[in-house]
């Protein structure tokens, strides 16, 4: 069975060093795709990838990164949409690159699908209505 | 109405009706009322003849960024009394040069201690807008002032809370809303701009639009044809009016054969009662880099006195083209010429193509705000709560001769 699945993984500086994600792929034969990357020698960094493969290569794999002082968690609901401060402009939608944030009726109201999102954090920084939040 | 025999044609019968008349169907419940949106249908539908008899009121309505936005406050006399000569709400600077508790807090207004954008771009997270939208909601808001004191008046400093409800008057003033057509934005540069017109990112990589086109007030009236001194609207979800052209007013540029603007025209000066007014239709905006702004809704209604302003009504996004301007370094400086022209119903697409590179559009003004404030406005009026204000003054048209000027430094 294939599983697909965005994650985010934080780790401390000691952890630059290895070649996690070549690991991933020659060992455990998951395809991984970098969508965010913050790493710097000496410092706490982050990366945010999509992973595909097999299920149990894929847990073997989460198990390995555990293993190493990596730190994974899901990325849906890294990014908060409150659609009580939303007033719909549009300004997110039109700078979402994978249309996680969309006009969902006939009213051009703006929705928010959490599965698609990929926390570039453009919407943040484009909101008005401050109706975004990044929560990590 | 009005019966017309031309002997060439035969009978003509022309439809003109009155405020009178469509303020007393609008009392007995039987105007019939319909956003700038349906009209297009209707008179697709029915044709034009048959549309200006049928149809009483056209309702536009626009929700978005109105930088020219502000409110007068009159804050009652403390004991003792006190002429404040320098007011903060909730750290935000009010003006407050004009009489003893009189004050203004403009939209754009930041507290002293904003940061700006000393690490660009800034976040503005509170400002005018947002001191606004805290007052409308009912909440708390902090007042300090100061004054150098007077014999009459000798209180020189205080320190207090206050709500909406405290205040002796609250009454929005803005000197420019609702622009008629608005540029369109987009970056030439390889730099990303942080701008009024949104996040515009380098190499041309996307276009912005702000406007509520076929919704739109002036764009249904543009000649101001019912529109000016006194008409009556729907102002932040209250009622409110139109108390002036507003700033930047500019009806004499060039025009299509619809009367639309190819850039920003006509503005209004708005007036309303705060404490009318909903956070559902008043909103403090933080535009990153940029600054604090608020988003006002506006709604304007149109009386269908004649076929010649029923017309004007049908507009469609097909016919509001815009010149797409380079804010990448041209609109700084004036720039004459655009980058490209493109209409309203293509930037709502999602992409507009320019020189053969598909390029994705934003909007930044709700369209969905502007469909509620035309549908609510409609409603207002068929429920009888709402009846039309004929003018004291039409807004200045195309042969006031008015036109705006750059500043020239001597």
């Amino acid at each position: 069975m294939n599983i697909k699945k965005k994650i985010i993984c934080h780790f401390d500086p000691e952890v630059v060093e290895q070649p996690i994600i070549s690991v991933l792929s020659k060992e455990y034969d998951l395809y991984c795709n970098i969508l965010k990357a913050k790493i710097d020698l000496r410092k706490v960094g982050y990366l945010i990838m999509e992973i595909r493969g097999e299920e149990k290569k894929y847990q073997d794999g989460m198990a390995f990164l555990k293993r190493s002082n990596v730190q994974v968690e899901d990325l849906s609901n890294k990014v908060e949409w409150k659609k009580d401060y939303c007033i719909s402009c549009g300004q997110c939608e039109g700078l979402c690159p994978t249309s996680a944030l969309h006009y969902v009726d006939d009213d051009w109201n703006i929705g928010f699908d959490s599965s698609k999102c990929i926390a570039c954090g453009m919407c943040i920084k484009a909101c008005p209505a401050k109706a975004m939040e990044m929560r990590f | 109405m009005t019966i017309i025999t031309i002997k060439d044609l035969g009978e003509v019968v022309l439809s003109e009706k009155t405020y009178e008349e469509i303020n007393e169907k609008i009392k007995n419940g039987k105007a019939v009322v319909v956003t700038a949106e349906e009209i297009i249908g209707i008179a697709k539908e029915e044709g034009l003849k048959k549309a200006t008899k049928k149809v009483d009121v056209v309702t536009t309505g626009t929700f978005g960024a109105m930088c020219s936005s502000g409110a007068f406050l009159n804050f009652g006399h403390p004991n003792p009394k006190m002429r404040m000569t320098k007011v903060t709400l909730n750290g935000v600077p009010a003006y407050s040069g004009i009489a003893a508790v009189d004050a203004y807090i403009g939209a754009t207004e930041l507290p002293e201690d904003d940061p700006r954008n000393s690490v660009h771009p800034g976040e503005f997270r509170y400002g005018g807008g947002h001191v606004i939208e805290d007052l409308i909601a009912g909440k708390p808001v902090h007042l300090e002032a100061q004054s150098y004191g007077t014999d009459d008046y000798p209180q020189k400093k205080l320190s207090t809370t206050l709500t909406i409800d405290d205040l002796n008057y609250a009454t929005m003033f803005n000197p420019r809303n609702c622009y008629q057509n608005y540029n369109v934005a987009t970056n030439l540069s390889d730099k990303t701009i942080y701008s009024y017109m949104g996040i515009l990112k380098p190499n041309m990589g996307n276009i912005t639009y702000s406007s509520a086109g076929q919704l739109s007030p002036l764009l249904n009236d543009p000649y101001y044809k019912t529109i000016g001194i006194g008409t009556r609207i729907f102002l932040g979800g209250g009622v409110g009016y139109v108390a002036f052209h507003g700033t930047q007013h500019s009806p004499c540029g060039d025009r299509n054969e619809k009367g639309v603007p190819t850039g920003g025209a006509g503005t209004m000066a708005l007036i309303g009662d705060m404490k009318q007014m909903s956070t559902e239709y008043i909103r403090g905006l933080s535009i990153t880099g940029y600054g604090v702004s608020l988003a006002v809704g506006v709604g304007v209604p149109i009386p269908i006195l004649n076929e010649e302003i029923l017309e004007y009504t049908c507009i469609e996004d097909k016919d509001i083209q815009a010149e797409i301007i380079d804010y990448g370094g041209g609109y700084q400086v004036h720039r004459p010429g655009c980058v490209a022209v493109t209409n309203y119903r293509d930037l709502r697409s999602g992409k507009v193509t320019i020189k053969g590179k598909e390029i994705r559009t934003g909007s930044l003004s709700s369209y969905a705000g502007a469909k509620r404030v035309a549908s609510t406005l409609k409603q207002w009026i068929q429920e009888g709560r709402f009846t039309l204000s004929q003018p004291a003054q039409l807004l200045p048209s195309a042969d006031s001769g008015m036109k705006n000027r750059t500043l020239e430094i001597k």
